[in-house]
């Protein structure tokens, strides 16, 4: 507690740093994610490959990965973009399962609903299947902001700022309070950048949020169907 | 292009392949220092996520410490432990522990819980006891996403035992460190591209038995068969 | 009026739905398909308004053959009511009704105004129309389909199974209501059913179809009850189970109705 009282000035920067380098890769992932996990939907013959060679991304090793993009591209390992290449690989790949996934529950009722009302092939995707796809969207994500806001402190081996430097800096200095606020500092960043992804989920899909207040009983998913029973 | 010669040429130096500090030493180390997490993971949440996802009682727990665990940097947790417990494997090992066991948790769980109730319920009503429907009906069933939280598990400390290297002398990840000290890029390289090999070919395989074991639960006889022709 | 001029159709995997099927549906009637699933009604339906194209033969509109018309412009001509409604659960009642009138360029005041009126038009409060579609019992939200598939005043109207997930007081309801609804406006449906009550009770003209949409028989109920054109369409309609094949007892100077099984059923006046 010493330490902190002595150092909290350093932290705001360090989150700043954090946050800096997060958003552009969840954004990124997000922008490229989707559309690959709509054509996965969309062409199963593409569908598999592109969800397996998504499955082998995610399976790299994060400062592995880190140092083939340091080495293979030449940027600098104070560059942002080292880390922003990295964390949307690991965004694009944890995203687009779930993309595919959020298209694949879209009713196929209501999708042949809108084409029969002379909804044309773009109209289609912007106002029915990418607003209904939103509630599974979210849910992927969520997690996949939490991993990034994780991920990034990776960087500090490498000499990225960020709050992954109270962990490197305390380590070697042996001041486990540095450490411990790094922790925490992180996972708490990573809380409330997911509250933010949740709240704005729920501002862009008022009819479910209507359908949690009201307590009426949903359509039955698998899940609770389980937890019901 | 060339530090990827440089890196080749690292990976065939024999002398790499030599001694305590040798490709083959380190690769050893690694992969016993992840079969002891998993391992032990494994003996901690597999009874628990099967017993959640039996009664159905505390899947608000497993999904919150899922959750959370995830927001918790490995890397934190690593540093952390080393600074409680100095160098050695314990503190290393302890920490992979807890990042392993919210997947292979979420997994054991999630197969099980994902059954129909029905199933269960029918076994019930011929006379199963508990232990038997879960060990005869239960874990059969839910056995592919078992198996999908134990890949999960699995990768994680393959990938998180690299960053281990950080605060103990263990394992593949000691040439990327070694390396970035002595900005040897060739070492870096060489070591980054040891540890996605054995990251892809441990996903490969653990994809490969996966999806063999989803095709005896959804389709035993093609299996029966199957085997019946070796 | 709508034509089918030896129509086909044979799915990619090489599944052949329709085999040279033809037919004219007049103006301002009513037209139910009636036959089993696998009978190929659904893929007839949405050929006129080119959710499915022919592999063969054509479908013309008022003497046009719509495989020149843009598909899109045309299914905003043409009112589609489907089985659970197809409401899009993302938007309230009166948006779902006022969104094909939205995509033909209506304001989208005037769109929801006229929406409102549609919505009484088909026994809706317009209160309901704040709510979201989750929000309506079944039969409610078949009504909303209705309303929806009027909203741009399309003469033709298709509706492939609109009333078949409700329960069977609900489904009657919704029949006597579209039944009133076409007294009124006199469009030309095309409908589609397995319930061969329900084909009966709408349809000027009922077409019985087999597999492959063979045309078993058609004609007005009364005909084909009267003289089912072979076994299959004898069986299909139930032309020899009890419920159908009535006979007269007079009683009190009364002419009762009775089953084959001795149920009195009704009174002829």
């Amino acid at each position: 507690m010493k330490w902190l009282r002595n150092n909290w000035q350093e932290i705001p920067g360090l989150v700043a740093n954090h946050v800096t380098l997060s958003i552009p890769a969840i954004v990124f992932s997000v922008i490229i994610a989707v559309p690959i996990g709509r054509l996965a939907h969309k062409r199963r013959l593409i569908g598999g490959p592109v969800l397996g060679i998504a499955s082998l991304l995610y399976a790299i090793p994060s400062l592995p990965l880190i140092i083939a993009i340091l080495v293979l591209t030449g940027l600098s390992a104070r560059s942002m973009w080292t880390m922003t290449i990295a964390l949307t690989v690991y965004g694009v790949a944890l995203l687009v399962r779930t993309s595919a996934d959020a298209f694949a529950a879209v009713d196929k009722n209501v999708h042949d609903a809108a084409v029969a009302m002379g909804h044309s092939g773009m109209s289609v995707f912007w106002r029915v299947d990418l607003p209904l796809a939103v509630p599974v969207l979210v849910s992927g994500i969520r997690v996949m902001t939490v991993s990034t806001v994780s991920l990034v402190t990776v960087g500090a081996l490498v000499g990225q700022s960020g709050l992954g430097w109270l962990l490197t800096n305390g380590f070697q200095r042996g001041i486990a309070a540095e450490v411990a606020t790094g922790v925490i500092a992180t996972a708490l960043l990573a809380v409330i950048l997911d509250g933010l992804v949740m709240v704005a989920g729920r501002l862009l899909t008022p009819w479910t949020v209507r359908r949690h207040r009201r307590g009426k009983p949903a359509r039955v998913t698998r899940r609770s169907r389980g937890a019901l029973a | 292009m060339n530090y990827i010669s440089a890196a080749f040429g690292w990976l065939a130096n024999s002398a790499e392949w030599r001694g305590s500090t040798g490709i083959p030493t380190r690769l050893a180390q690694h992969l016993i220092t992840t079969g002891i997490v998993v391992g032990l993971a494994l003996v901690i949440s597999l009874p628990i996520g099967i017993l959640v996802g039996h009664t159905h009682r505390g899947a608000g727990v497993v999904g919150a410490v899922a959750g959370a665990a995830r927001a918790i940097p490995t890397l934190g947790l690593l540093t952390l432990f080393g600074l409680m417990w100095g160098i050695g494997l314990k503190a290393p090992i302890l920490a992979l522990v807890i990042l392993a066991i919210p997947s292979a948790l979420a997994g054991a769980y999630a197969g099980i819980q994902a059954i129909d109730p029905a199933v269960s319920d029918a076994a019930r009503a011929i006379g199963m006891s508990e232990l038997r429907i879960i060990l005869q009906v239960e874990i059969p069933l839910g056995a592919p996403v078992i198996i999908g939280g134990i890949r999960a598990a699995t990768l994680q400390v393959v990938a998180t035992a690299t960053l281990a290297a950080y605060i103990a002398d263990n394992g593949l990840g000691r040439y990327l460190f070694h390396g970035l000290e002595a900005h040897n890029y060739a070492e870096m390289l060489g070591g980054a591209m040891l540890v996605i090999a054995l990251a892809l070919i441990l996903e490969v395989v653990l994809a490969a038995i996966q999806r063999w074991v989803k095709l005896r639960v959804t389709n035993p006889r093609s299996s029966r068969r199957q085997q019946l022709h070796i | 009026m709508i034509e089918f001029q030896r129509v086909s159709k044979v799915y990619d995997g090489g599944t052949t739905a329709v085999a040279d099927f033809s037919l004219v549906v007049e103006s301002h009637r009513t037209v139910v398909l009636v036959g089993s699933s696998g009978s190929g009604k659904t893929t007839l339906l949405r050929m006129v308004n080119r959710m499915v194209d022919p592999t063969s033969g054509q479908v013309l509109i008022d003497g046009e053959d719509i495989s020149r018309s843009r598909a899109v412009a045309l299914r905003r001509s043409i009112g589609y009511v489907m089985q659970q409604g197809g409401l899009l659960p993302h938007r309230s009642v009166l948006d779902n009704v006022a969104t094909v009138p939205m995509l033909n360029g209506v304001s989208r005041k005037q769109a929801r105004t006229a929406a409102l009126g549609l919505l009484e038009r088909v026994g809706l409060s317009p209160e309901l129309g704040k709510r979201y579609p989750f929000e309506l019992s079944g039969g409610q939200q078949q009504r909303v389909g209705v309303a929806r598939a009027l909203a741009a005043d399309p003469n033709i109207l298709l509706m492939d199974e609109p009333f078949g997930a409700v329960d069977p007081i609900v489904r009657r309801e919704l029949q006597d209501e579209l039944l009133r609804l076409q007294a009124e406006l006199g469009k030309t449906i095309l409908f589609v059913t397995h319930d061969v009550d329900e084909a009966f009770r709408l349809a000027d003209e009922v077409v019985v179809l087999r597999e492959h949409a063979v045309v078993a028989q058609r004609g007005q109920a009364s005909e084909i009850l009267a003289a089912p054109a072979d076994d299959f369409v004898r069986t299909f309609v139930g032309a020899n189970q009890e419920g159908r094949t009535l006979t007269t007892h007079q009683v009190g100077g009364r002419t009762v109705a009775v089953d084959q099984a001795g149920r009195p059923v009704g009174i002829l006046s």
